[in-house]
């Protein structure tokens, strides 16, 4: 097929395109500090907000970017910041709080190779457990793992619809690659885009219970300064958002906010299945290991063997009854990430040994490659592909 | 004061949060009314202001007063109140935090706030340790002091608040203290109007711990041991009443310290500020046109790719711009109709390092970005050569920089070694620009996208600048090309 080179289509970076995506959202705060491989987003959004009205500023730390995150965000901004792992540690403290007081955020890791410093330049995807784990307590949280330029963008949008929606911090997961790679889009027009805010309280400022959901999981939420005053804190809280240390009052307030994403899971998980009718042998990857994987599906399926793809788009909350499903049907499951061995642990939960399950790990801050998959599809017993 | 004594605390207090916590004596009580009465004599609409706290007993007042309230995470109040005051800069926003809370944990964040000018007010209620963790010592503990976990007196010198926060930039700085009630209402009130940041340092007491651990008594006794404290060493030492090591036991006697306003200047307010420049730049969002009907691309595609693909790599060292010529060409492709992708490797330094680009062009879906085997090679120097002369498939094409690297000659591969350092240097007077004369080059001998596609795409881009420049780079490549094919 030939391309259309029309108006509209261009050559795009990985971290460009979330710009936009974002400023498409109508996102109109960032707040972030410079770390390789994410700093083009705070470049991007530098260029891209003040014209729209909105600021961007660069904080002294990533505690204070997501701090001023959600400050702005209780002003009623859709608001945004990336980082790469070190500085995501640093914001786990506020990912909590955003987490615990309900307060929308879209939150962009662009993984480099750690622990600590590590390789600051080369992909991973080391960070799907510090996404999930990272902050202390239990917590719902949401994570989206785009595997091309396109889907940056369109997940990047995806995050704010799901942060507004659900009242919670949303985790943009993708590797040093996916960042940097450039690759033809063409962006969809915005005015075509779904633009989600928060509900905003109907009641009356006297009759408004902050964190009273009213049967839904998700309470209505008031702008600072709209009118209706209202206490935030961390803090365990009743529905007038008042520190509680009431067990049955704490509990409810656990359960609610589980719920919120328990509930709404068929709207929260997605994922992409390349192959799978009649698959024998599945590979589980995301981010740039799913386009390595594609490639290895595409070479193994030219010399028939039945494979296929499963690429989770929602890494949390995991698709956990799709894998189920999966391994009802096929033979083996291999996870193939750039780790040594996350979502790995949540395949075999969910395949609970009905079909086996093997890894193909890389943390030497090389990407995974095709040649790394079909390795492991031999390792799994599929035959014909030396 | 008539307003004063119209005043009704209860018309601002969360009646429904009392009782509230603080311990009989505590001075943060005081400074609770002196912030109302400051409120009320200001008259600042009330659904404007906003008030942010962080962790300790001071943060803690915060719940009890019936405004927008928000009681962030230790330290970090400062990093809220920023986003809030950028995001809504007519909201008036009063950050309460202690000295644990403001000058340990959150220290980068005030200094940070006062450096920006962030226009809000931020009262640091000082008493000298932490009291909701049971009294441990706080940088603000005087050297000598007890505490929690300095039983026999902490050896560590005190910040001075006031003197930290001016130094760093904020417009308005303050002492008050809780033994002056009626003093603080007039520091506040002016900090509440101050267009700036405006800093107050509110010395408070923790007689539950503080007063305890340093035989200061209770909360009436504390409050006559800070005024003396403040009028000076020697009327402390005149009393025979003060804390250990406060004067005396290490540094020898310290001045007063000093109460009122301490420094005022003005200067732009962060929120202004970024609006004046957004006015002043008023560039046009760069966001191109939307496609009248281009067909929205799939996030991945659905069937499995086999379209046929040419696979360029371009290699050498960092700072040469193989980079950038991966980009040219990438983008040549794409504004030919064609699909793409551009990846890059790189160390992490700016300059020197290997770098290296990989472009794929293909008119099908592109699944996997990276070169296993290239049809095209660039090495532009011996490093990079011999590193991936040996990666490219049959038939592959390889370009090299005579003037760099030796190549050695290999089966079924054909390799132009063409003097690209030199024609950069004769055509632009420096060896910049050999990327574009190497991609000149590959381009006149694969035919891998037009020429005239790759002129387009070095128009739009302007490499260095100047666009007619970097054409002159990227013909003189293709010339070479023309010239080595008359003299085989
Ligand atoms: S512990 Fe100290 S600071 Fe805290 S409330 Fe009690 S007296 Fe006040």
């Amino acid at each position: 097929m030939t391309h259309a080179a029309g108006a509209g289509v261009e050559l795009l970076q990985g971290n460009d395109a979330c710009a936009r995506g974002a400023a498409d959202a109508g996102c109109r705060f960032y707040a972030g500090y410079p770390i390789t491989p994410s700093s083009e987003i705070a470049e991007r959004m530098a260029e891209l907000l003040p014209p729209l009205g909105g600021v961007a500023i660069q904080m002294e730390d990533e505690i204070a970017s997501l701090g001023a995150v959600l400050g702005a965000s209780l002003a009623g901004a859709k608001a945004m910041t990336a980082t790469s792992g070190p500085g995501f540690s640093l914001m786990q403290e506020h990912l909590g709080y955003a987490a615990a007081t309900e307060i929308p955020c879209v939150v962009v890791d662009v993984m480099r190779a750690g622990p600590s410093t590590g390789l600051p330049t080369s992909p991973a995807q080391g960070d799907v457990m510090q996404a999930r784990w990272g902050t202390h307590g239990d917590h719902p949280i949401v994570a989206l793992a785009p595997a091309s330029v396109a889907e940056v963008y369109e997940l990047t949008v995806r995050a704010f619809t799901l942060a507004e929606r659900y009242r919670t911090p949303v985790v943009l997961l993708w590797d040093e690659v996916i960042g940097h790679v450039r690759e033809r889009v063409a962006l969809p027009d915005p005015a075509t885009l779904e633009r989600v805010e928060r509900a905003r309280p109907a009641a009356a400022p006297g009759a408004w219970r902050p964190y009273a959901a009213n049967g839904q999981e998700v309470p209505a939420m008031a702008d600072f300064g709209s009118g209706h005053r209202w206490h935030v804190t961390g803090l365990a809280h009743d529905e007038r958002g008042y520190p509680t240390q009431d067990p049955a009052v704490v509990a409810r307030l656990q359960e609610r906010l589980h719920a919120k994403l328990a509930r709404h899971r068929a709207d929260v998980v997605a994922w992409e299945g390349v192959a799978l009718d009649d698959a024998e042998v599945v590979v589980v990857a995301f981010g740039i290991g799913a386009r390595a994987a594609r490639r290895a599906v595409a070479l193994a399926r030219r010399r028939g063997a039945r494979v296929g793809l499963f690429r989770p788009r929602t890494l949390w909350p995991f698709p956990d009854r799709e894998i189920a499903d999966l391994a009802g049907r096929a033979r083996a499951l291999v996870v193939a990430e750039m780790n040594l061995g996350q979502i790995v642990g949540e395949v075999e939960r969910a395949a609970a040994g009905r079909a086996a399950v093997t890894g193909r790990f890389r943390a030497d801050g090389q990407p995974l490659t095709p040649e790394d998959v079909l390795e492991a599809l031999g390792a799994a017993g599929v035959g014909g592909l030396a | 004061m008539s307003e004063r004594a119209a005043l009704d605390y209860r018309q601002y207090l969360r009646v429904d949060m009392m009782p509230h916590l603080l311990c009989p004596g505590c001075g943060h009580g005081i400074v609770l009314k002196a912030i109302l009465r400051a409120l009320h004599r200001v008259g600042l609409p009330r659904e404007r202001v906003v008030f942010v706290s962080g962790i300790g007993c001071s943060s803690r007042i915060v719940g009890y007063v019936d405004f927008c309230t928000l009681h962030t995470t230790h330290g970090r109040p400062l990093t809220f109140a920023t986003g809030l005051k950028l995001a809504r800069p007519d909201l008036h926003v009063i950050v309460i935090t202690g000295d644990g809370d403001g000058l340990a944990i959150g220290g980068n964040h005030l200094i940070h706030a006062a450096r920006r000018n962030v226009g809000l007010t931020c009262l640091l209620l000082n008493n000298a340790t932490y009291g909701m963790t049971g009294g441990q010592s706080a940088p603000t503990t005087p050297e000598g002091a007890r505490s929690a976990n300095a039983p026999d007196g902490g050896v560590e010198p005190a910040f001075d608040a006031c003197g930290l926060v001016a130094g760093a930039g904020g417009t308005f700085v303050a002492r008050g203290m809780t033994a002056a009630p009626l003093g603080l209402d007039d520091l506040i009130a002016r900090a509440l109007v101050h267009p700036g940041f405006a800093f107050v340092e509110i010395l408070s007491d923790c007689p539950e711990y503080f007063g305890r651990y340093n035989g200061l008594g209770r909360g009436p006794e504390m409050l006559e041991a800070q005024r003396l404290h403040v009028e000076g060493v020697d009327a402390l030492l005149a009393e025979k009443r003060f804390v250990p090591g406060l004067a005396g036991e290490r540094g020898g006697a310290r001045p007063p310290v000093a109460l009122g306003v301490l420094h005022e200047a003005r200067r732009p307010e962060l929120a202004a500020a970024l609006a004046a420049a957004r006015a002043a730049a008023a560039r046009p969002a760069r966001r191109p046109a939307p496609p009248p009907s281009a067909a929205r691309p799939r996030a991945a595609a659905p069937a499995l790719a086999d379209a046929p693909q040419c696979r360029v790599r371009l290699a050498g060292a960092g700072g040469q711009g193989i980079v950038l010529a991966g980009l040219l060409l990438a983008e040549a492709a794409v504004a030919a109709g064609r699909n793409a992708t551009h990846a890059q490797a790189y160390g992490p330094e700016s300059r020197g390092g290997a770098s290296r680009a990989e472009v794929i062009v293909s008119d099908g879906e592109i699944d996997y970005p990276y070169v296993d085997r290239a049809d095209l090679l660039v090495a532009l120097t011996q490093e990079a050569y011999d590193r991936y002369a040996g990666e490219v498939r049959p038939g592959a094409l390889v370009v090299v920089d005579a003037d760099r690297v030796a190549p050695r000659p290999a089966d079924g591969v054909a390799c132009h070694a063409l003097p690209i350092t030199a024609t950069a240097a004769r055509v632009l007077g420096a060896a910049v620009g050999a990327n574009l004369v190497a991609l000149g080059a590959l381009v006149a001998l694969s035919g891998v996208v037009e020429g005239e596609a790759l002129e387009r795409a070095v128009v739009a881009r302007r490499p260095g600048g100047d666009a007619a420049r970097a054409l002159r780079a990227v013909r003189a490549g293709a010339e070479l090309v023309a010239a080595s094919r008359e003299t085989p």
